[in-house]
């Protein structure tokens, strides 16, 4: 259906306005692909594998490095500036280029994927004398400088004399209301309620979901994972992959989807687009991460075809795209070596 | 040239103290925790703003208070006094033990609720306000 997106100016996070004409469908673009026969959770504590040095590094190889699309000015409701030209040495230019690289990093970092929170059930005095004093509980924080959130002292008095320490949620209200961060609400914005999120996501919102999921929660809060892990499935079910390209969010979706065992859309997304080394990679992460180790084959091409026999739940479609693939590469050797034969 | 009071150096013989500073607008407190000279008024000059407490409760019937434990460390450290209702903030806090006021006032409460205040109405007059101040 048409929608119109709320406009709102708060900090950063600007929606674009949807034109009346354009309305969002729901495609199944490759018939082969959409059957649902995955799993959509996984128990397995993600940080385990999230943090070793070879995911990372893998990670941080798929998510590719186009400039452009990293710095490109986004409407986020600040201020934009024109391009500045200047006229610079070499030397000059391989350093700002080094400066760009620390930039573009700072950029690209990854939002961690963790295991749901613990609630808080520590209770540090039960003083019964005190029932009774008023009728609301008293929510004290610490506003002493120099403390990271996350350690800040938040207790809470409750009317029958229990003073305990107060649970995640009535922390970061008080955190936000005292120590404010930019982009973050006190209470949670109606944008991830479900009937919303839906919306959001039906419109191709991926990005600014995903800023605004990072911006809001903490990495291991139930609703961030909750919203992070909807978006991922939502693009794996529409293919559209390329939007994350380039961006933080594009390692955990990765990871989220290969712990989900349902990688297959990425692959053949990688296989169609003649992208060898990403889809190499792609198997790589997977034998890391459900088998710990690297496979022993060198070669990329020997490496995918083992599996797309092996370990690939949507074989038909993968065989048929590698097999098309194969041959589009032999013809295209082929007439590179007829054009070496002709200048020769 | 206004001079703000933490601006100057305070080795005064004069006694400081941490209490309730209301602001806020009329019907609606808002207190911050402060620490004054005993002899300057209320909305005088204040030394440093150690926290403040929101008397009102909010949509979540909680009633919010911030403290710097370090700084009032710091100045219980320079012999500052505290006020009751400051005492008795800390003492729900865990900072300090229990205020005895405070559990006086939970006995009273528990004894008897507050009483709620009503005017009669009187034949022939305008009928009483919801919310009359007494």
């Amino acid at each position: 259906m048409a929608t119109r997106a709320v406009m709102f100016t708060i900090g950063k996070f600007r929606c674009f306005p949807i034109l009346k004409n354009r309305i969002a469908k729901f495609t199944s673009s490759s018939n082969l692909l959409n059957t649902s026969t995955f799993d959509t959770g996984y128990t397995r504590d993600p940080s385990e594998v999230f943090f070793k040095e070879n995911v990372q590094a893998l990670l941080d190889r798929l998510t590719g490095r186009d400039y452009e699309k990293v710095f490109q000015n986004r409407k986020l409701g600040q201020r934009l500036e024109p391009p500045k030209y200047e006229l610079l040495t070499q030397a000059e230019v391989d350093q700002v280029m080094v400066e760009m690289e620390v930039k573009l990093k700072k950029k690209l970092q990854m939002p961690p994927l963790l295991k749901e929170r613990e609630p808080v059930t520590k209770i540090l005095s039960k003083d019964a004398e005190l029932q009774g004093f008023d009728n609301c509980k008293y929510v004290f924080i610490d506003i002493s400088q120099g403390i990271n959130d996350r350690k800040r002292e938040v207790v809470v008095r409750d009317p029958n004399g229990v003073l305990r320490d107060a649970s995640w949620e009535e922390r970061q209200k008080m955190c936000q209301i005292y120590f404010p961060l930019p982009g973050r609400q006190i209470s949670m914005p109606k944008m991830f309620e479900e009937t919303h999120l839906q919306d959001c996501l039906d419109q191709g919102q991926y990005q600014f979901v995903l800023d605004r999921a990072c911006a809001q929660f903490e990495p291991d809060d139930p609703d961030y994972i909750r919203v992070t892990r909807k978006t991922y499935n939502c693009i794996d079910e529409n293919n559209k992959f390329s939007t994350l390209r380039s961006t933080r969010h594009f390692g955990p979706m990765v990871l989220h989807l290969v712990l989900c065992k349902r990688m297959d859309n990425l692959l053949f997304h990688f296989i169609t687009s003649k992208e060898v080394k990403a889809a190499a990679d792609l198997v790589r992460l997977f034998h890391l991460v459900w088998s710990d180790s690297s496979p022993s084959e060198l070669d990329e091409f020997q490496l995918i075809e083992n599996y797309i026999q092996g370990p690939a739940v949507k074989k038909p479609a993968l065989e048929l795209a590698w097999q098309t693939f194969l041959e589009i590469e032999k013809q295209r050797l082929e007439a590179l070596s007829q054009q070496n034969k002709a200048s020769n | 040239m206004i001079i703000m009071a933490s601006a100057l150096p305070t080795f005064t013989k004069i006694a400081k103290v941490i209490r309730l500073n209301r602001h806020g607008c009329t019907n609606r407190p808002f207190y911050h925790i402060v620490v004054q000279k005993t002899k300057d008024n209320q909305d005088g000059p204040v030394i440093e703003q150690v926290g403040s407490f929101d008397a009102m409760p909010n949509n979540k019937n909680e009633k919010l208070v911030a403290l710097n434990f370090e700084r009032i460390q710091y100045w219980l450290s320079q012999g500052a006094k505290l006020s009751d209702p400051v005492a008795q903030l800390l003492g729900l806090s865990g900072f300090l033990p229990n205020h005895p006021r405070t559990i006086i006032q939970a006995w009273k409460n528990r004894r008897e609720p507050p009483r709620e205040r009503k005017i009669e109405a009187i034949k022939g007059i305008a009928p009483p306000l919801d919310n009359p101040k007494l």
